[in-house]
């Protein structure tokens, strides 16, 4: 078993204060992600759990043991980077083995270990080859078989793909999720970007200014951020933002963009986020995403009306093979959205652009918290 | 060639003061301006922590040779020849003893971090860990291993090639004696160095002859190796051919072989490890299994001094080959 649990945990150096507060579970055999922009706090949390970073305040736990004074060798973890050691003058057996040569492993034990982790990699036939007759993506196996065969309790890893090329890096995002499939041991992954965090998390952490803004899965997250952070750092291109007032009509609500727009809010929302109808009278932000603008000269989901669609100019057309990029803009309001290709919109085009209500988010114009989320 | 921050101020065309504050998020910048620098930041892989280490960096002159232990015969050649190119490039050395305890390395690493040292060479023993990957990470470029494995990371590390020495030894000793698997003398058997050159002479002489010799280990001085000699005469069919991995054990052995009236390379041929005073003083002098300390340190030492200068090396990781030096004992 191996849960991690941070409780309160603060990291500063000097007046910076990496980390704040930060309080996370992450559960036994799931693979976490902690994602945001630099210089947020994801490496320095995960060099506290390492235990290559003191704390500065808070508690950390691999499983039950409170591992605050644990010098990393004995946390029982792993760790991975974008920069690893493989010896040239070793084979793939060897730069594998080492580590436990180097900790007095029986001679069987570092066999049965390397052999088990070359299975779990596929490279089980390589292990006689020198590390220059290794392709990328062998190497970096090579290097994820020395962490393995330390059968650690909890693998760490800081942006290990950042250095490969992109074709690279997406096959080895797969690999990586298949492999924690397998080993079914607790890994907590680091990186800037919030495809890679979609595509392998279980969950995700989205951190900013060594805050934790939200810990949810992937489609949580995509489809009900608790804030405009998170609702813009994840998903690309990102959520648009139209600043708008919220008017109340009778017992209908609607949001007013500064004469560029009126869209109506559903009965249905309103009904489930009560709390919509204090702004009212007031400044909102409607967000919604470059998916759930479309140019309703195509075939819609839904009956366009006057309540769920407006006007705007296309400034750029960016074909993307099976669908558009539209970039819009309507009065003061700039957007993007993303049409099927069969869109026939050119440049200096007035398009009609239909809302999915359903899909439409809002957010307090002041705190920028959502007003839809998924636990209400 | 890492980017400073001076950079990122002409890239974003801001002041540097600007530049700094975005990326500590300190008041005072726009968030566009600031979200254009971090972007900048990212993309050019800018580690921010360099910056306030920069700017308190007292240049010391000083490098530091961290060594875990002071017994080791090698080391002497080791230390002159970091010292002489170090001095050759206006550093000084001061010589730290980590006594193989990783908590005194920790110490002297200590000091580098507070940059009471330029830069640091390091001579292995133990695996890298803790401390070592901490400052790894902050990418200050001042630290060398010497044959020291990192299971993490990637420093700059300058080896020798153990399990080539095993194989060159016991090659030597098969071409001309093969037929009898030869005897294998080990000091340490925990240390690293020891398993590989064990390896490697194992594995050769299977290759070889399909079986390999008797092993003594835990044989480090001049009495263990004089003793090793009566456990092997006492056998019908003793082994003539010796690899010995140290070289006092390889003295004491053959003082044995010749009190015992045998003739050395005639009746029984040994070889050592690393051309030393020992090997110099043996007679007829030491055939041995030679490592290129002297290069290593040397080349190690100009890396870790282009580093500091801030100057592109040109590989991470250098393996050194061992080679035979032949005297009189094969
Ligand atoms: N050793 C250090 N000394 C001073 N500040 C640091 C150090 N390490 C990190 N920081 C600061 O802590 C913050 C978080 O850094 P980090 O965890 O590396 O971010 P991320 O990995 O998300 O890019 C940054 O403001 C960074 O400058
Ligand atoms: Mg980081």
């Amino acid at each position: 078993m191996a849960n991690v649990t941070l409780e309160n945990v603060t990291k500063r150096f000097d007046d910076v204060v990496a980390v704040n507060s930060a309080d996370l579970k992450v559960r036994d055999k799931e693979f976490l992600v902690l994602v945001g922009p630099s210089g947020c706090g994801k490496s320095t949390t995960l060099r506290m759990v390492a235990g290559l970073e003191e704390i500065t305040e808070g508690t950390i736990k691999i499983g039950d043991e409170v591992v605050n004074d644990v010098p990393p060798k004995d946390r029982d973890i792993a760790m991975v980077f974008q920069n690893y050691a493989l010896y040239p003058h070793m084979n793939v057996y060897d730069n594998m083995a080492f580590g436990l040569k180097l900790r007095k492993f029986p001679k069987d034990e570092i066999r049965r270990r390397v052999e088990e982790a070359a299975e779990i990699l596929g490279i089980e036939n390589l292990l006689e080859r020198k590390p220059k007759q290794l392709s990328g993506g062998q190497r970096q196996r090579v290097a994820l078989g020395r962490a393995i065969v330390r059968e650690p309790k909890v693998f760490l890893m800081d942006e290990p793909l950042s250095n490969l090329d992109a074709k690279l890096r997406v096959q080895m995002r797969a690999e990586l999720s298949k492999l924690h499939d397998r080993l079914q041991t607790t890994v907590i992954y680091v990186t800037h970007d919030q495809t890679e965090a979609m595509t392998m998390g279980d969950r995700i952490v989205v951190l900013k200014d060594g805050f934790i803004q939200q810990v949810d899965d992937p489609l949580s997250l995509y489809n009900y951020p608790e804030n405009m952070f998170v609702a813009g750092f994840i998903g690309s291109p990102a959520m648009n933002f139209l600043d708008a007032e919220l008017v109340k009509e009778g017992n209908e609500y609607y949001l007013e963009g500064n004469g560029a727009f009126k869209l109506k809010i559903s009965e249905e929302m309103i009904n489930n986020y009560p709390d919509i109808t204090e702004a009212a009278g007031g400044d909102i932000v409607f967000g919604i995403r470059p998916e759930d603008l479309s140019d309703t000269s195509l075939k819609q989901d839904f009956e366009v009306t006057e309540d769920n669609s407006f006007e705007a100019e296309v400034e750029v057309v960016e074909p993307m093979g099976s669908e558009i990029y539209l970039y819009l803009a309507t009065g003061e309001h700039n957007m993007i959205a993303r049409v099927d290709a069969e869109s026939e919109a050119e440049v200096g085009d007035i398009i009609k652009l239909g809302v999915d209500q359903a899909k439409m988010r809002l957010f307090d114009a002041e705190t920028e918290e959502a007003f839809i989320t998924q636990s209400d | 060639m890492a980017i400073t921050l001076k950079d990122l101020a002409r890239m974003a065309g801001v002041a540097e003061s600007t530049v700094s504050r975005a990326l500590n998020d300190k008041p005072g910048v726009s968030e566009e301006t600031k979200e254009k620098i971090l972007k900048l930041a990212d993309k050019h892989n800018y580690q921010p922590n360099r910056l306030a280490q920069g700017l308190a960096k007292n240049k010391t002159s000083v490098i530091a040779l961290l060594l875990p232990d002071l017994k080791d015969l090698s080391y002497p050649g080791l230390i002159a020849s970091v010292e002489k190119a170090a001095n050759k490039a206006g550093y000084q050395v001061v010589l730290c003893n980590t006594a193989g305890s990783s908590q005194k390395a920790a110490g002297y690493l200590d000091l580098l971090q507070r940059n009471q040292f330029d830069g640091a060479i390091i001579v292995g023993g133990t695996p890298a860990e803790g401390k070592f990957l901490r400052l790894a990470l902050e990418n200050k470029n001042n630290m060398v291993l010497i044959n020291m494995l990192l299971e993490e990371l990637l420093l700059p590390s300058h080896l020798i090639d153990y399990q080539a020495e095993g194989i060159l030894a016991a090659e030597h000793l098969l071409e001309e004696n093969n037929v009898k698997p030869p005897l294998l003398v080990l000091g340490n058997e925990q240390e690293y160095a020891e398993m590989e050159r064990k390896e490697g002479f194992i594995t050769t002489c299977q290759q070889h002859l399909g079986s390999s010799g008797e092993i003594f280990s835990g044989v480090t001085d001049r009495a263990e190796g004089y003793q090793v000699f009566f456990n092997i005469v006492e056998k019908n069919q003793p082994p003539l051919a010796i690899y010995v991995t140290e070289n006092f054990a390889a003295l004491g052995l053959i003082e044995a072989i010749k009190t015992g009236g045998y003739l050395v390379p005639e009746d029984f041929q040994v070889i050592g490890t690393g051309s030393d005073f020992i090997a110099d003083i043996i007679s007829p002098k030491l055939t041995v299994v030679d490592e290129p300390l002297a290069k290593m340190a040397e080349e190690a030492t100009e890396k870790l001094l282009k580093m500091l200068a801030e100057e592109e090396i040109d590989s991470e990781i250098k393996v050194y080959d061992p080679e035979i030096i032949a005297g009189g004992t094969t």
